[in-house]
């Protein structure tokens, strides 16, 4: 699988490269007498380079090194996308706060106090600089809105 | 006289406690009054420090400065999807009146041509602001009149105008339709601000700009810029008063697209809390503040439409739009 | 000499306490604000906006100016120790900041890059100073088509940045190019490229875009390095952190170039800083460097770091001169002029001389400030790189998200930072590059705008690139830029066939 992704890649951008240029031509014209390029031309010229040039790639990628992608990387993706969904639910400070606490408990194994200690400076750092200092007003999630109005 | 002064004392008392009574529900109480008890978000579909942006500051400076409104006001600039989102959401929110947006006529423009949204979403509440449009020409054009510029479009000649998007759009297909000529004749370059389609013009890259005259006086004053017509009914006032209509330079109808600012809430919000809103917004349009932070620094004339009127306006703005889409 | 004079006039404004004092408090929020990731100095400017409300007008602006100014300084902070860039231009200090940084020298990279700062801030100034208005309706000169032109001619540069892969380059830049076609057309004000989604309709955000990107894909990546020792493991000193003598001579040329490449581009419409940063580090390129670009050379850093801060200063001439703003942020510091009752533009400097020159005097005390500071917090930051990796991913993967929420006030924003970073992250494990991606991304929009403006005002033809002066010279020199490898292809092919015979 990892293997193939150095094929997959040039291929998926061929598709969208595909997608835009049909697009362009037909949904948003191409070119006018008058006006000159619409809105279609420059991506359609764009897409024609990118599937020109992906093809090559494509052709190439036989001698390019296999790419590695170590599963632990994809650890930082989850904890992201569980940050994204656990905002909707309870707001994204708490939602910080949590991904950093069992993030430092289990995946590298500090200490309970040090993780909560260390999570709750940081998410109050993050607080007072942007939510109080600059004014941002973050989500406060399904739950905070209950409870907060 | 004891049964007059105890008659009396309960009336007082009575209406006291009406008075004090009737602010602190959320729904309408008996005397139909309304207060929101909770915080304000106020919705802006620019960027901090723009147009829309600083119009919504002042009014909230002025409610905070006076205790118009004993909740906190909470601006939230939503500039996702050009303003889109921002706008749907509050056309779709609660009707508990905690929710307001600032909406002008350079917002229904794009709303109304690129999505399914339309003024029936919302409630208007007021407009607070309106402005109309002047065309520029630089120092060295190519026409020695407007009305040469108009009849060179109308023999299938070039004639370039630039402006900003939004409501200016509106203005050109005005001027296509009373002129009679074809977006390849009267052409119409569209720039980010009016600030870019100025600065174009000033360059002399093309021919007229359609401006406000807030942003042209001092390049009228300067030199650098001429006002050859006013699309108005009437007149501006003050510097721009010697400026024509565009029925004085040519056998044409004035034609005006007005910039219009204001406030909406949610299509559900009743009409007391609409009221209520507009009551306040009128209190604001009256500070001296508003007056000289808002009015005169933006060379307006007051101007103060409360709901119904308000939603009269917009309606048929947003029909004028429709017919030229 | 009356500009000197008006200038002196201007710093005995400048110079009271209070003003110094609104200075070195606007510099201090600007350094901070500049290095927040996300925040970036639009919105940064803009929500301090309110903060100079409290003080008199003149006072108000000296802060905002000063502000604004820091800002531009501020951004590179967080390039160089965390790599992600805290705005725009700040993306090309990561391509040398960063790789200093982790081969041990942080405090050399931050020095260089406030230094190279000043430099290119100070050549801005004068040059803004001595020749403001004048500067400033040259760059009205630059109307759709001569932009148009220029920007081709900028756009063929990406090649220098293409690196070892050039067909990989130029599909990464391509893929820039489409990302930025998605949302507003803004010739017709009709969308494109959307798919139905009512966000994509207001196109792909840029900061949060760059911060995935750069940043996000990044920190994904130090997953598999987290167990390497940091870049620094001691406390470093004071004078670890300085520069040498060497160190400063390489800086300089870079600086005194890019300072003056910057300026010119801070008063072109629609060219900003971070065009600049690029236009000079693409520029640098041309030049001998110790070490190659992108290996974490001073040479680099110097470069865009001058270009941008030039660039700042530049794009004073046509704000104080004309009333037009280069960019957003100035936007927003003209909105911020015109709340005190100066209307920015032909007249100001007759209407109200003071103000504008104690405006320009208080930028040179600005710039002179934010080095001071910039100075004392350097060796302290520095430290940061001492925590352990560990520590910091997920410190900088919850910065990522903070920061891009922060700039479009949306979950949205945290959204483009995700996907963004995903897919930087599977280029760079595919040896694709990422910086051209987000340099097409900046660039490309305004080219394809006036180019399409440019044929609207031409009727469609293509003939007026040729008509107006200054895009025919520009035109001229794109054909040389394009046929000199070919030229030079021949030349030695000549040459050799000639030896060989």
């Amino acid at each position: 699988m990892r293997r193939l992704a150095k094929y997959v890649f040039p291929v998926c951008l061929i598709i969208i490269g595909i997608v835009f240029a049909v697009l362009g031509v037909f949904e948003f014209g191409f070119w006018d007498e008058a006006k000159g390029p619409m809105g279609g031309f420059y991506p359609t010229l764009v897409s024609i380079l990118l599937i020109a040039m992906s093809i090559v790639c494509l052709t190439l990628a036989r001698d390019d090194k296999d790419p590695k992608f170590p599963v632990q990387n994809l650890l930082v993706i989850l904890a992201v996308l569980a940050i994204f969904c656990c905002t909707f639910l309870i707001g994204m400070f708490p939602s910080i706060f949590l991904c950093l606490v069992i993030w430092l408990r289990k995946i590298e194994k500090y200490s309970w106090r040090f993780s909560v200690i260390f999570a709750l400076v940081t998410v109050l750092v993050f607080y007072g600089v942007f939510g109080k200092w600059l004014a941002i007003s973050f989500p406060n999630g399904l739950l905070g809105d209950l409870i907060f109005g | 006289m004891r049964t007059r002064t105890w008659f009396l004392t309960v009336l007082m008392v009575f209406i006291s406690v009406t008075v004090f009574a009737g602010g602190s529900t959320e729904a309408a109480s008996a005397d139909g009054s309304w207060k929101p008890t909770k915080n304000v978000e106020w919705v802006v579909t620019s960027s901090p420090g723009g147009g829309s942006d600083i119009f919504t500051r002042t009014i909230t400076d002025i409610i905070a400065r006076d205790k118009l409104v004993d909740q906190t006001i909470v601006i939230n600039n939503q500039t996702d999807g050009g303003g889109e989102v921002g706008r749907l959401r509050v056309s779709q929110a609660k009707g508990d009146g905690l929710t307001l947006l600032t909406f002008n006529s350079g917002d229904l423009v794009p709303m109304v041509t690129n999505t399914p949204n339309r003024l029936s979403g919302f409630r208007p509440i007021a407009i607070m602001a309106v402005d109309r449009h002047l065309l520029l020409q630089g120092t060295s054009p190519r026409f020695a009149s407007f009305e040469e510029a108009i009849a060179e479009a109308q023999s299938g000649g070039r004639v370039i105008i630039g402006g900003s998007k939004g409501d200016d759009l509106n203005l050109y297909s005005m001027m296509l339709t009373e002129f009679g000529v074809t977006e390849d004749e009267l052409v119409y370059v569209m720039f980010d601000a009016t600030s870019d389609a100025l600065t174009a013009l000033l360059g002399g890259h093309i021919d007229y700009c359609i401006g406000k005259p807030a942003a042209s006086d001092q390049y009228i004053k300067s030199g650098d810029a001429f006002p050859v017509v006013a699309f108005a009914m009437e007149r501006f006032g003050g510097d721009l008063a010697d400026v024509p209509l565009l029925s004085e330079i040519g056998p044409y109808n004035n034609i005006e697209s007005p910039i219009w600012r204001g406030v909406v809430t949610s299509k559900a919000t009743p009409d007391n809390i609409v009221q209520y809103w507009s009551d306040i917004l009128q209190q604001v349009s009256e500070t001296e503040t508003w007056d000289k932070d808002y009015i005169e620094r933006n060379m307006l004339t007051e101007y103060f439409l409360p709901w119904e009127e308000a939603t009269a306006y917009m309606q048929a703005y947003e029909e004028n739009v429709l017919a030229g889409l | 000499m009356e500009n000197l004079q008006m200038l002196m006039y201007g710093f005995t404004v400048a110079l009271s306490l209070e003003n110094i004092s609104a200075a070195i408090f606007g510099a201090v929020l600007g350094l901070i604000v500049g290095a927040l990731p996300g925040i970036g100095s639009l919105a940064g400017v803009a929500l301090l906006l309110p903060l100079t409300y409290k003080f008199n007008p003149t006072t108000a602006i000296i802060m905002l100016g000063s502000l604004y100014y820091a800002n531009m300084f501020g951004g590179a902070f967080s390039a160089i120790l965390i790599n992600i860039p805290g705005d725009g231009p700040a993306v090309m200090t990561t391509l040398d900041g960063f790789p200093m940084a982790q081969k041990g020298r942080p405090g050399q990279a931050l020095f260089t890059s406030n230094i190279a700062s000043f430099i290119g801030g100070l050549i801005g100034m004068f040059i803004v100073i001595f020749t403001g208005p004048s500067l400033a309706r040259l760059g009205l000169n630059f109307g759709p088509v001569e932009m148009a032109a220029l920007l081709l001619l900028a756009m063929t540069s990406i090649g220098w940045l293409l690196g070892e892969n050039p067909i990989k380059g130029i599909v990464t830049t391509a893929m820039g190019m489409l990302i930025a076609t998605m949302g507003m057309d803004a010739v017709r004000g009709v969308p494109r490229y959307y798919f139905g989604s009512i966000y994509l309709m207001g196109g792909v955000p840029f900061v949060p875009l760059v911060i995935g990107m750069v940043g996000f894909s990044r920190v994904i990546g130090l997953m598999t390095d987290r167990k390497s020792a940091p870049p620094i493991t001691e406390r470093l000193h004071y004078r670890d952190c300085m520069l040498t003598a060497h160190d400063f001579k390489r800086l300089l040329m870079p600086s005194i170039r890019a300072g003056l490449i910057g300026t010119f581009i801070g008063i072109l419409p629609g060219a900003g800083a971070t065009t600049a940063a690029f236009v000079c580090y693409a520029f640098e390129k041309r030049f001998k460097s110790e070490e190659p670009l992108g290996t974490g050379a001073i040479e680099g850093i110097a470069a865009c770091e001058s270009g941008n801060n030039a660039a700042a200063a530049g794009a004073f001439a046509p704000l104080l001169a004309l009333g037009i703003p280069g960019s957003g942020t100035g936007a927003v510091l003209l909105g911020g002029l015109m709340m005190w009752g100066l209307n920015p533009g032909p007249l100001l400097f007759t209407n109200h001389p003071d103000f504008a020159w104690g405006l320009l005097a208080s930028l040179f005390l600005a710039n002179l400030i934010t080095l001071a500071i910039s100075w004392v917090v350097i060796p302290i930051l520095v430290q940061v790189l001492t925590v352990p990796i560990a520590l910091m991913i997920p410190v900088i993967m919850t910065i990522c998200v903070v920061g891009s929420y922060s700039v479009t006030n949306s979950m949205y924003g945290v959204l483009i930072m995700f996907i963004a970073g995903i897919i930087g992250y599977i280029m760079t494990e595919l040896k694709y590059p990422t910086s051209t991606l987000v340099l097409a991304v900046v660039l490309s929009p305004i080219f394809e705008t006036d180019l399409r403006r440019a044929f609207l005002i031409s009727g469609g033809s293509p003939a007026i690139f040729f008509q107006k002066p200054i895009s025919c010279v520009l035109m001229i020199a794109f054909f040389i830029f394009l046929a000199l490898p070919i030229i030079k292809a021949m030349w030695k092919r000549m040459r050799s066939s000639k030896g060989g015979v």
